[in-house]
C-alpha cells in the first residue's frame, strides 16, 4: 500500500526524481549551475577591466599565483577574461537555442497541422537550407551582416532554424495519437488556439531536451565562429578568439590555449549531460 | 524410463529492482507427463510468463533471481545445468511460442533463414539442401505454402506470423512446447484457425504442451489437464474434467468462471471478482485471495492455506481442510 | 532501385539551384565590393569602378545570377575568380579531392573505430569497461576539433616531432588533421551505436533467438546488430553536416589548401564567383553523401527496399 503511494505525485517530481538518477547528469547540472553562477557574478570573480587592459610587462606569463592562467600576448589576465567570457557564451547559447526553437516551432508545428501543399514548401524550403552545411551559412551570413556577436546570433538562428523546424514537426507526428488534434478541432477552437494549447504542451519534452543540446551546439559554433574571426569581436573575451589569440603563441606560450578550450569542453559537455539527462528522465522506460 | 516429462517442484522466483523486490512466484509445483496438454490459467501478473521464461533460463540475468525450486525436465534438473546444455534443449526439446508475433521475429532476415537457423542449431548435420527441405516440410505443416521461406515477416499478416513462429518451434520435433497466450494478440476468427492447427499438430506430433492463457474457452478446447494460478501460487489444478465438471473449486476458479458472460442467460450486470490482485511487492501472510474471497475464515488471514487432494484433483484452500467449512 | 537513386539524383538538382540563389544573393547583400579589397582603400574611385565594371559586378543582381547560370549548365564553367582571374574551376578541381579525402577520412574514423566499440559497449553494459568506455566516449564527443587539433600538434608536432601540422605533402600530413575530426565523430558514433544496440537488445526477437537455443554471439552478430544498425547509420548521414563544418575549421588551423579554406578567403575578398562554386560543391558533396547512406539503409532494411522496388 505504502510503495502505491511512493509512485504517485505530480508529473515534475517523478521526472526530476528520475533525473536524480543518473550521476552523470547530475555531474552536469551541477557544472552548468557553476557556470551560470560565475556567468551572472563575473564583475564580482574578478573586474572586468582586468580582462581588457592591457599591460605590455606582464605579457606571455606562465601561470603563477599572480595570474591563475597566466598572461596572454596583451599583458591580460587569462582568468578574467575567461571568466568574463563565460556570460558571453552563455548568453549566445541559450539566445540562439530559444530564438531558433520559437521561429523553428512554429514553422515546423505549423507544417505538421496544416500539411498538404504548406507543408510541402515549408519542408522543402527547409531542405534546401538544411543541403548548406551549418557551419558554412552561418559564416557566409555574417560576411553578409558584418562580424559582430549579434550578427553571429543571427546567423546561427537562421542555422539551427532547420533542425527545430524538423524537429518539432516530427514531434508532432510522433506523438501517440492525433486524434486529439482532431478532437479539439472538432470542438471548434481555432487553429492558434489548438496549437498553442494543445499541441505544444505534448511535445514540450521532446522540445525542451532538444532546444538543451540546443544550447550545447551553439556555444561550441559561436566559438567557431569567433576562432575564425567571424563572430565576437576583440576586445571583447570569447573562447574561441582567446584560441585563435594562442595560435601564433602555441610553441612559446602553450598555456593560452589550454584554458579556453577546456573552458568550452566543460560548457558543452556539461549542458550535454543535462540534455542526455532530461531525455531519459522524460522517457519513462526502463533501463534494465 | 517414466512417462514424466516435466517435474517443477517449489519453484520461487524474484525480480529486484533498486526501489522493489517483485515476488513473481512463490512455491509454485507442476508436473507434465509426454504427450500431455497441460493449460496453465490466470489473469495478467499471476506470474505465468515468468513461470515460462524459467522453464527455459530465459529470465533477465541481472534483475531476476530464481529464489528456491527445481525444474526436472526428464529426470534432469534444468536449473543446475551448464549453459551450454540448457542452449542444446532450447528449441530442440523444449521451444516456446510468445505472445506477440508482431515482434517476435526479427525484421531484417527472412522466415526461411529464421526457421533454417532452429533447425541448424540443434542438428549435426548442416547439409544446406537438407535443411532447406526440412523448413519447407514445416512451413507446409503450417499452412504457408513453402515458397513464401523467401519472404521477410513485415509481409506476413499477424496470423501467419504467429504460424511462422509456430512452424520455428516445432522446427526440430520438440518434446514439450511452452505457448504464452499464442492467440490473444490475433482475431477471433484467426484465434480458431490458429488454435485448430496447434491441436492438430499436437495430436499428430505427440508433443507434449503447456498452454498458457487467461482464457478459459482455449483450455477448454485444447488441454487435457489444468493448473490454475494467482498472485504466484497454484491455487488448484487436476484434469479438465476435474475444473470444468467438478463440483468442488477454490472460490478463485468459481469466480473465474462466473466473470464469463453468458449468453445463454440474461444478467443486468457482470459479475466481476471484487478488488484487486495483491500487490506483488510484498508477500501476504496468509492466503493471497482471502481480501478477495467471499469464504474468507480466519485461519485462512493467519496461515498458509492447505492442500486438499482428491485424486487428481488438487485445491489449495481451508475450505476443504479437515474440519473445515465444508 | 536505380529508379529511386535516379529520382534523388533528379530532385538534387533543383535544390542545388536554390542552394547557388540564396548563396549567390547573401553574397550580393555582403557590403563591400571586389574591386575595393583587391584594390585596396588607398585607390581611386575611378580605379575602382572600372574593375567592378571589368567584373560585371556593376551589372544588376538577376543579370548577374542568370550569367552565373547559363555560364555553369553550357559551359560547366563557375565562373571565373575576382582575385586571381583564373577560372574558378581550377581551383576547385585542385581542392575538392582533398577536402573529400578529410571527410572520408572522418568518416572511416567513426565507422571502423566507433561503431566497433559501440558495439562492445553496449553488449558488456554495467561493466567497468563500459564505464570506462562511456565517460571516454562522452569527453571525446563533446571536445571542440579546433581546439582537439591545437592539442594534437602541440604534443605531436612540437613536442614529439611525429607529426607535421600543415600542408599537404604527403599522406603522413593528412594524419592530425584527421585525427582532429575523427576521433570527435567516432566517439559520437560510438554512442549512437552504443544506445540503439542497447535498445535491439531488449527487442522480442532478440528473445526468440535466445529462445531457439542460438549462442549469445550469434544473437548479438546475427540479430542484434542488423537491426541496431539501421538507425546509426542514419546519423551518420546527418551527422556529416557538422562533420564537414568541423573539417572547414580544421582546414584552416592546418593550412590545408581544401574547400573550406577557398571558401573562408572567398568569403573575405568578397569574391563571389570563388565562394558560390566552392559552397556548390560542398552541397553536392553533402547531398551525395546524404544518398548514399539512404541507399545503405535500404539495402539493409528489407521493409525500406520493398518500398523502394514496388
Amino acid at each position: 500500500m505504502d510503495n502505491r503511494k511512493k509512485r504517485t505525485g505530480s508529473k515534475f517530481k517523478e521526472t526530476w526524481r528520475r533525473y536524480c538518477k543518473s550521476p552523470a547528469a547530475m555531474i552536469g547540472l551541477i557544472i552548468f549551475i557553476i557556470m551560470f553562477l560565475v556567468a551572472i557574478f563575473a564583475n564580482q570573480i574578478v573586474p572586468y577591466s582586468d580582462a581588457v587592459t592591457q599591460n605590455a610587462k606582464e605579457r606571455l606569463m606562465q601561470p603563477s599565483l599572480n595570474n591563475w592562467f597566466g598572461t596572454d600576448a596583451f599583458g591580460r589576465s587569462i582568468f578574467a577574461r575567461i571568466v568574463h567570457a563565460t556570460p558571453t557564451s552563455l548568453f549566445i547559447g541559450i539566445s540562439v537555442a530559444v530564438i531558433s526553437l520559437v521561429i523553428g516551432g512554429m514553422i515546423g508545428i505549423s507544417s505538421a497541422y496544416f500539411g498538404g501543399r504548406y507543408d510541402d514548401l515549408m519542408m522543402r524550403f527547409i531542405d534546401v537550407l538544411s543541403s548548406i552545411p551549418g557551419t558554412l551559412l552561418s559564416m557566409v551570413v555574417v560576411a553578409v551582416l558584418g562580424a559582430n556577436m549579434r550578427n553571429m546570433i543571427i546567423a546561427m538562428v537562421i542555422a539551427r532554424i532547420r533542425v527545430s523546424a524538423r524537429v518539432s514537426r516530427s514531434a508532432v507526428f510522433g506523438t501517440t495519437s492525433q486524434e486529439y488534434i482532431e478532437a479539439a478541432k472538432c470542438g471548434g477552437s481555432s487553429d492558434i488556439r489548438i496549437m498553442i494549447k494543445h499541441i505544444v504542451p505534448n511535445i514540450m519534452g521532446i522540445l525542451l531536451v532538444d532546444t538543451t543540446m540546443s544550447v550545447s551546439t551553439s556555444i561550441l559554433q559561436a566559438a567557431s565562429l569567433s576562432f575564425l574571426g567571424l563572430g565576437v569581436q576583440p576586445p571583447t573575451p570569447e573562447w574561441g578568439s582567446m584560441l585563435n589569440d594562442a595560435r601564433i603563441y602555441m610553441r612559446t606560450a602553450p598555456h593560452m590555449m589550454f584554458f579556453p578550450g577546456f573552458a568550452i569542453l566543460l560548457a558543452s559537455l556539461s549542458i550535454s549531460l543535462v540534455g542526455d539527462g532530461l531525455r531519459d528522465a522524460l522517457d519513462p522506460r526502463l533501463k534494465s | 524410463m517414466t512417462n514424466n516429462l516435466l517435474r517443477i517442484k517449489d519453484l520461487s522466483v524474484i525480480y529486484k529492482t533498486d526501489l522493489e523486490t517483485v515476488y513473481a512466484i512463490n512455491g509454485v509445483s507442476l508436473s507434465l507427463n509426454k504427450g500431455e496438454t497441460l493449460g496453465l490459467v490466470g489473469e495478467t501478473g499471476a506470474g505465468k510468463t515468468t513461470l515460462a521464461l524459467s522453464l527455459l533460463r530465459l529470465l533477465p540475468e541481472r534483475t531476476s533471481k530464481i529464489t528456491c525450486g527445481e525444474i526436472m525436465f526428464k529426470d534432469k534438473n534444468i536449473l543446475e545445468m551448464s549453459a551450454e546444455e540448457v542452449r542444446s534443449i532450447r528449441g530442440a526439446q523444449i521451444a516456446m511460442i510468445f505472445q506477440d508475433p508482431m515482434t517476435a521475429l526479427n525484421p531484417v532476415l527472412t522466415i526461411g533463414q529464421q526457421i533454417g537457423e532452429a533447425i541448424e542449431l540443434h542438428s549435426e548435420d548442416t547439409n544446406k539442401e537438407k535443411i532447406e527441405k526440412r523448413v519447407e516440410e514445416v512451413l507446409s505443416l503450417v499452412g504457408i505454402e513453402p515458397v513464401r521461406k523467401k519472404d521477410y515477416p513485415h509481409q506476413f499478416s499477424g496470423g501467419m506470423k504467429q504460424r511462422v513462429v509456430i512452424a520455428m518451434a516445432l522446427a526440430c520435433e520438440p518434446d514439450l512446447i511452452v505457448a504464452d497466450e499464442p492467440t490473444t494478440a490475433l482475431d477471433v476468427t484467426i484465434q480458431a484457425q490458429v488454435l485448430k492447427m496447434m491441436r492438430d499438430l499436437r495430436d499428430r506430433l505427440g508433443t507434449a504442451m503447456i498452454m498458457i492463457t487467461h482464457d478459459l474457452g482455449i483450455v477448454a478446447q485444447i488441454c487435457d489437464n489444468v493448473a490454475v494460478m494467482y498472485a504466484g501460487n497454484i491455487v488448484e489444478s487436476g484434469t479438465a474434467e476435474d475444473i470444468f465438471e467438478g463440483d468442488e473449486h477454490h472460490p478463485y476458479t468459481i469466480g473465474l468462471f462466473n466473470s464469463i458472460p453468458d449468453l445463454e442467460n440474461k444478467t443486468s450486470r457482470l459479475k466481476p471478482i471484487p478488488g484487486l490482485m495483491p500487490d506483488p511487492t510484498e508477500i501476504p501472510i496468509g492466503c493471497s485471495f482471502a481480501p478477495r474471497c467471499v469464504h474468507c475464515m480466519e485461519i485462512c488471514k493467519t496461515g498458509k492455506p492447505t492442500q486438499y487432494v482428491n485424486g487428481s484433483h488438487s485445491i489449495v484452500c481451508n475450505l476443504f481442510a479437515e474440519g473445515g467449512a465444508k | 532501385m536505380y529508379r529511386y537513386i535516379f529520382k534523388r539524383l533528379l530532385i538534387m538538382i533543383p535544390v542545388l539551384l536554390c542552394v547557388s540563389f540564396i548563396v549567390f544573393g547573401l553574397m550580393a547583400l555582403a557590403p563591400g565590393d571586389p574591386a575595393s579589397i583587391i584594390l585596396g582603400g588607398t585607390a581611386e574611385q575611378e580605379q575602382i569602378d572600372k574593375l567592378n565594371h571589368e567584373f560585371g559586378y556593376d551589372r544588376p543582381f538577376l543579370i548577374r545570377y542568370g550569367d552565373f547560370l547559363q555560364n555553369l549548365i553550357f559551359n560547366l564553367d563557375f565562373g571565373t575568380s575576382y582575385r586571381t582571374r583564373q577560372p574558378v574551376i581550377e581551383e576547385i578541381a585542385k581542392r575538392t579531392p582533398v577536402s573529400i579525402t578529410l571527410a572520408l577520412c572522418g568518416i572511416t574514423c567513426a565507422a571502423l573505430v566507433g561503431i566497433p566499440i559501440g558495439v562492445l559497449s553496449a553488449v558488456k553494459q554495467y561493466s567497468l569497461l563500459d564505464t570506462i568506455l562511456t565517460v571516454s566516449a562522452l569527453f571525446l564527443g563533446a571536445i571542440p576539433p579546433f581546439w582537439l587539433g591545437m592539442l594534437l600538434i602541440y604534443f605531436c608536432s612540437y613536442k614529439a616531432g611525429w607529426l607535421p601540422s600543415f600542408g599537404i605533402d604527403s599522406w603522413i600530413n593528412y594524419i592530425l588533421p584527421a585525427a582532429s575530426i575523427g576521433i570527435i565523430y567516432a566517439a559520437q558514433q560510438m554512442r549512437y551505436t552504443r544506445s540503439s544496440m542497447l535498445e535491439t537488445i531488449r527487442q522480442d526477437y532478440v528473445r526468440t533467438a535466445r529462445a531457439k537455443g542460438a549462442a549469445e554471439r550469434t544473437v548479438i552478430w546475427r540479430h542484434a546488430l542488423k537491426n541496431a544498425l539501421l538507425p546509426t547509420i542514419t546519423v551518420i548521414g546527418s551527422n556529416f553536416g557538422a562533420l564537414i563544418g568541423g573539417a572547414i575549421i580544421v582546414e584552416s588551423l592546418f593550412s590545408i589548401p581544401g574547400l573550406g579554406t577557398l571558401t573562408i578567403t572567398g568569403i573575405n575578398n568578397r569574391d563571389v564567383p570563388q565562394v558560390v562554386a566552392a559552397t556548390l560543391v560542398l552541397a553536392i558533396i553533402y547531398c551525395l553523401v546524404l544518398l548514399l547512406v539512404d541507399i545503405l539503409y535500404a539495402a539493409i532494411d528489407p521493409r525500406v527496399k520493398a518500398k523502394f522496388t514496388k
